[in-house]
């Protein structure tokens, strides 16, 4: 009984985080990416990518495992212009870091056009993105998150950077 | 062997489904009998036989050019059940359902022309007819191909990956590019590539088995071009090869069109020549007029490829635009580490040691464009050295990040390409040696290695310091004797020297061969089957020079000495200049077993040219007995 309890209030706590942080950040369509798609269990192909793997640039094994909203599934996930963005954060955060870091690179370039953005307004978006970066990795719990959670931190820098685009 | 065993099975299957064949013939007289109608003689004749229909079905014809039969190994690819055999009937019956289906509307993905939209762009063009645009019609075709049309394709070669059996001499495949104005590097673009399924899950030994004798099945995939990226150039450290290619814009539409059609294909897949080179080559076949396989040699690695694409011509434009490098994470920290001044090196040397030496950046006579650059060197040393997962690694890379992101945005500098690997040597040698042996006399040496080069070879885009070679072959005809020397069926040396002395930028150099050779120099009946390995250090001196070391272990059959195991000492050094190369080396291995003698080996080499078609090779051995050489070697 006491283990079930525990389970109950451990799950009603890991939903609340969950909530509390999706209103934390910008508008965003929905569902989100990160809370609904399960984009931080989310399985590539790389490992194996000298093997065929058939038409795979739209398709990810979003399985049961990965979609957390029962309001969300593969199909509703793989229609979101903002489910490519995050995908790409994800798989290639090692590499954004570093770029934003120095302010220039290809992956930040895939960044800001995924952002919508043009040649114009890409330095904008650049500039915006360093700036929230650099806040975090000078917070002492920069160094404690987990690679997800710094992906997921970007991908809301990102889309808040991005309104200097549509702007 | 397999291409017959294939043609065995074909006939068989061919044989059962005779009787469906006939029906469907019927099924089908009346349309053709339309179409044909309309066509002259010579291209009623002739259009099921055209090479771009042969090629749009992988058919290939039997040693007598009498049958064909596809490389598409699933029957489901093709639309008439003998169509895997049959060019002719998959022609018909791709008309007569083009033209059936031509108006229906809205055309849904099963249809003829979204699921062979090549086909049907190529057939309209010859026939005269508008069977519809898949650009505009088909719904899965159009979400594959995106909103922005593709301008031009590249050929993409990525480097050997030594670690790896199945990579070691390179990959090939082929991107797509759009016209985006902001980035011309975009990553987001599709790359297609080619591979063997499912032989992940098979252990080294079993991979590389399965690989040579057909095991696996093979296919195309579509992938943004960011996962080959990261995976190539930042996880595994191989350089990128972009040969943008000469297309029209039919040619392109007609290509990707064509890869659409593919994704639903199979093959069976072989290492050494219906590999992804094979195949990626013969998909620009399709566009592409010169033959970018070499039919006269049964393997097929991508250098070859991008040899026959760099030199070929076609209405006497090249066949490449350009050619671009992208660099791995450790080729961009070891040029960026070269560039340093002496100054920005010893304290880069300090910031990579430990996270304490970022306090030396804190010096105010620094400007920030040095602070800059020791700081990006440092960012991709982090990358591709410390391990991420190791707190105090992860605690040093974070202050690198924060104190970079304190400074003004600034990239990488530019540096020049080195030579594209189709400005190296080509991978098969042919080599005719004459020597004066002590014991055996004089006589000569042919050798033939198929692919791929060693220490001394003028390769480009290849592992500095590493040697790679299959089937090296060595036959030795003396006065009075014919006999095989070598055949080494794989030898892998790496040395991975590093210019710095940073704690994380040392590996292992590392060496394995394995085959059947005399045992010695004086011998001519001695043959052994071996498989040796060396494991130990290298370190530059200068630029061009490097010195080893192994520890090496040697296992072989039983040799007249009644021995089976050695284990001992290796080493060499290896040096180059403008229009020259040498290298030297010994070993000395003590017997484990029998009779516990000291065996001792030398060799010194020269090669002397610097063309990538030929060169001379002077060369100077003891094993047993002395061996004076000089050789001339031919690569193609």
């Amino acid at each position: 009984m006491i283990r079930l309890i525990s389970t109950i209030v451990a799950s009603a706590a890991v939903i609340v985080a969950g909530t509390a942080s999706a209103q934390n950040s910008p508008m965003r369509d929905a569902p989100n990416p990160w809370l609904d798609c399960g984009i931080g269990a989310m399985i590539f192909p790389d490992d194996n990518l000298e093997l065929g793997a058939g038409i795979s640039n739209i398709i990810w094994d979003l399985g049961t495992t990965a979609v957390t909203s029962a309001a969300s599934s593969p199909d509703t996930c793989s229609g979101l212009s903002n489910v490519r963005s995050a995908m790409f954060i994800q798989k290639s955060y090692a590499q954004l870091e570093t770029e934003i870091a120095r302010g220039e690179g290809e992956n930040l370039t895939a960044l800001s056009s995924l952002a919508g953005c043009s040649a114009e307004t890409q330095p904008a978006f650049v500039q915006s993105v360093r700036q929230s970066a650099a806040q975090r990795m000078a917070s002492p719990e920069f160094e404690t998150m987990s690679y997800n959670q710094k992906s997921e931190a970007l991908y809301y820098a990102s889309e808040e950077a991005a309104a200097v685009c549509q702007a | 062997m397999s291409a017959d065993f294939t043609l065995l099975t074909t006939m068989m299957f061919r044989t059962c489904i005779t009787i469906l064949a006939v029906l469907v013939s019927f099924v089908t007289c009346s349309v053709n009998a339309e179409i044909i109608e309309e066509q002259s003689p010579v291209a009623r004749q002739s259009l099921h036989n055209n090479p771009t229909w042969l090629h749009l079905g992988q058919y290939k014809t039997d040693l007598f050019q009498k049958s064909f039969q596809s490389n598409i190994s699933n029957p489901d690819f093709f639309i008439t059940s003998m169509g895997r055999t049959d060019p002719e009937a998959e022609f018909t019956e791709t008309v007569r359902l083009l033209i059936a289906q031509a108006a229906t509307s809205p055309k849904s993905d099963a249809s003829i022309l979204c699921r062979f939209p090549a086909r049907a762009l190529w057939l309209a063009r010859e026939l005269g007819r508008d069977f519809g645009n898949p650009y505009q019609e088909c719904e899965g075709f159009k979400t594959w191909v995106g909103d922005s049309p593709i301008e031009e394709v590249s050929a993409i070669y990525a480097s050997g990956y030594l670690s790896n059996p199945g990579s070691v001499y390179g990959h090939l495949m082929l991107r797509f590019h759009g016209s985006n104005p902001t980035d011309p590097q975009d990553l987001l673009e599709t790359a297609i590539n080619y591979g063997a399924q499912s032989s992940e899950e098979d252990p080294a030994l079993l991979y590389v088995v399965r690989g040579l004798f057909g095991g696996y099945q093979s296919t195309y995939s579509s992938l943004e071009f960011f996962h080959h990226n990261n995976r190539f150039r930042d996880d595994q450290l191989r350089d990128i090869w972009e040969y943008r290619l000469n297309l029209s814009d039919w040619e392109v539409s007609f290509l990707q069109a064509h890869i659409w059609e593919l994704m639903n294909a199979h093959n069976t897949y072989y290492f050494l020549r219906q590999n992804c080179a094979y195949y990626v080559a013969d998909l620009l076949n399709l566009v592409l007029e010169p033959d970018l396989i070499d039919d006269m040699k049964p393997w097929v690695v991508p250098v070859d490829i991008f040899q026959r694409l760099a030199s070929g011509q076609e209405n006497q434009d090249p066949l490449v635009k350009s050619f671009v490098r992208l660099s791995s994470r450790e080729a961009r920290f070891r040029e960026g580490y070269a560039r340093l001044s002496p100054l920005e090196k010893s304290i880069a040397d300090e910031v990579l040691k430990s996270r304490d030496g970022l306090a030396l950046l804190n010096d105010a006579s620094l400007s920030d464009g040095q602070r800059i650059n020791i700081l990006n060197v440092s960012l991709d040393y982090a990358a591709y050295a410390l391990d991420d997962t190791e707190p105090d690694s992860k605690a040093h890379k974070n202050s690198m990040l924060l104190a970079r992101i304190s400074l003004p945005a600034s990239g990488e500098t530019k540096t020049e390409n080195p030579p594209a690997p189709h400005e190296g040597q080509p991978a098969t040698t042919l080599q005719l040696r004459a020597f004066d042996n002590t014991k055996l006399g004089a006589g000569v040496e042919l050798r033939i290695r198929p692919a791929y080069y060693d220490f001394l070879s003028n390769t480009a885009a290849t592992p500095p310091f590493s040697e790679l070679s299959m089937v090296d072959t060595k036959v030795v005809i003396t006065d009075d004797d014919v006999f095989l020397r070598q055949m080494e069926v794989l030898k892998i040396s790496a040395l991975n020297v590093s210019a710095t002395t940073l704690p994380e930028d040392k590996k292992h150099a590392w060496q394995i061969r394995l085959g059947a050779e005399q045992r010695d120099l004086s011998c001519s009946n001695c043959l052994v089957a071996y498989a040796e390995g060396g494991i130990g250090k290298a370190a530059m001196m200068g630029d061009q020079t490097a010195i080893y070391g192994f520890a090496t272990g040697r296992v072989t059959t039983l040799d007249t000495n009644g021995s089976s195991f050695k284990a001992g000492l290796s080493g060499g050094i290896i040096t180059a200049g403008d229009n020259w190369a040498a290298s030297l080396s010994g070993k000395s291995l003590q017997q484990i077993d029998g009779p516990q003698h000291l065996e001792n080996s030398f060799t010194a080499e020269l090669r002397l040219g610097q063309g990538t078609d030929w060169d001379v090779r002077l060369k100077s051995e003891y094993n047993k007995a002395h061996e004076n050489s000089v050789a001339l070697s031919y690569y193609w």
